[in-house]
């Protein structure tokens, strides 16, 4: 006995125009993508950033000076 | 799936550029061809319920289980004409429809379809027997209509 649902499986194949009309819009999709991101901020990087300025106090300041000194110091003793 | 080779194109045509926006999401857990199965069968089961007005009939289904084992449902739904299942199949709600032929026209095994419908292995195995049964009281129901 023959499987019904194997006679009446569609055997065409996909129009050639099909595979061409999809990658049209897969490189206009690419093209409007990288046009956002030419013309958008890219917020995971400068939101860090401005909140570490933001932030910021004088201790810290002087803690970044006493480590660029010390730096300093070892690389005279060398 | 859809019964129109026009509107089979335009549906694949806006899967293939759903695959390429959710390839980022593809984890590589199931096969690629599931994954793709499985965004194709809901892409078209969504359109199916959107644009298709199907009139299922709310009918209890429980004595037609209970009177007939699974086994015998496969049988009688495998013994259909092709005409017949056409017409079985388009009576049937879209996921039922899929179930059944990812199983029995595509020879996917249980572990795919659990995959494709993010369902457990009991879970897949009582949709189709649901879909079996209410397939085979469709067929009922267009013998009799037949005569």
């Amino acid at each position: 006995m023959d499987n019904p649902f194997k006679l009446i499986k569609p055997t065409d194949k996909p129009p050639e125009h099909l595979k061409k009309d999809v990658m049209d819009s897969i490189e206009l999709m690419i093209l409007v993508v990288r046009m956002l991101q030419l013309f958008m901020v890219d917020y995971s990087i400068s939101i860090p950033e401005s909140m570490d300025h933001l932030f910021r106090t004088s201790k810290d300041d002087k803690h970044t000076k006493n480590h660029e000194n010390d730096g300093n110091k070892d690389d005279l003793k060398k | 799936m859809v019964n129109s080779r026009a509107l089979a194109e335009d549906l694949s045509h806006d899967i293939f550029l759903k695959v390429f926006l959710s390839l980022q999401k593809y984890d590589g857990k199931a096969s690629f061809s599931t994954w793709l199965y499985r965004i194709s069968s809901n892409f078209c089961i969504d359109f199916i319920r959107k644009h298709k007005r199907i009139d299922i009939k709310i009918e209890d289904y429980s004595y037609e289980l209970e009177s007939r084992t699974e086994e015998e449902n496969e049988r009688e739904l495998l013994s259909s004409k092709a005409e017949t299942l056409t017409k079985i199949l388009d009576q049937l709600d879209p996921e039922d429809k899929m179930i059944l032929l990812m199983k029995y026209q595509e020879d996917m095994s249980i572990k795919d379809i659990m995959e494709v419908f993010d369902l457990s292995e009991s879970a897949v195995k009582m949709r189709l027997k649901r879909a079996k049964a209410k397939a085979v009281n469709f067929k009922t129901e267009i013998k009799r209509d037949h005569g």
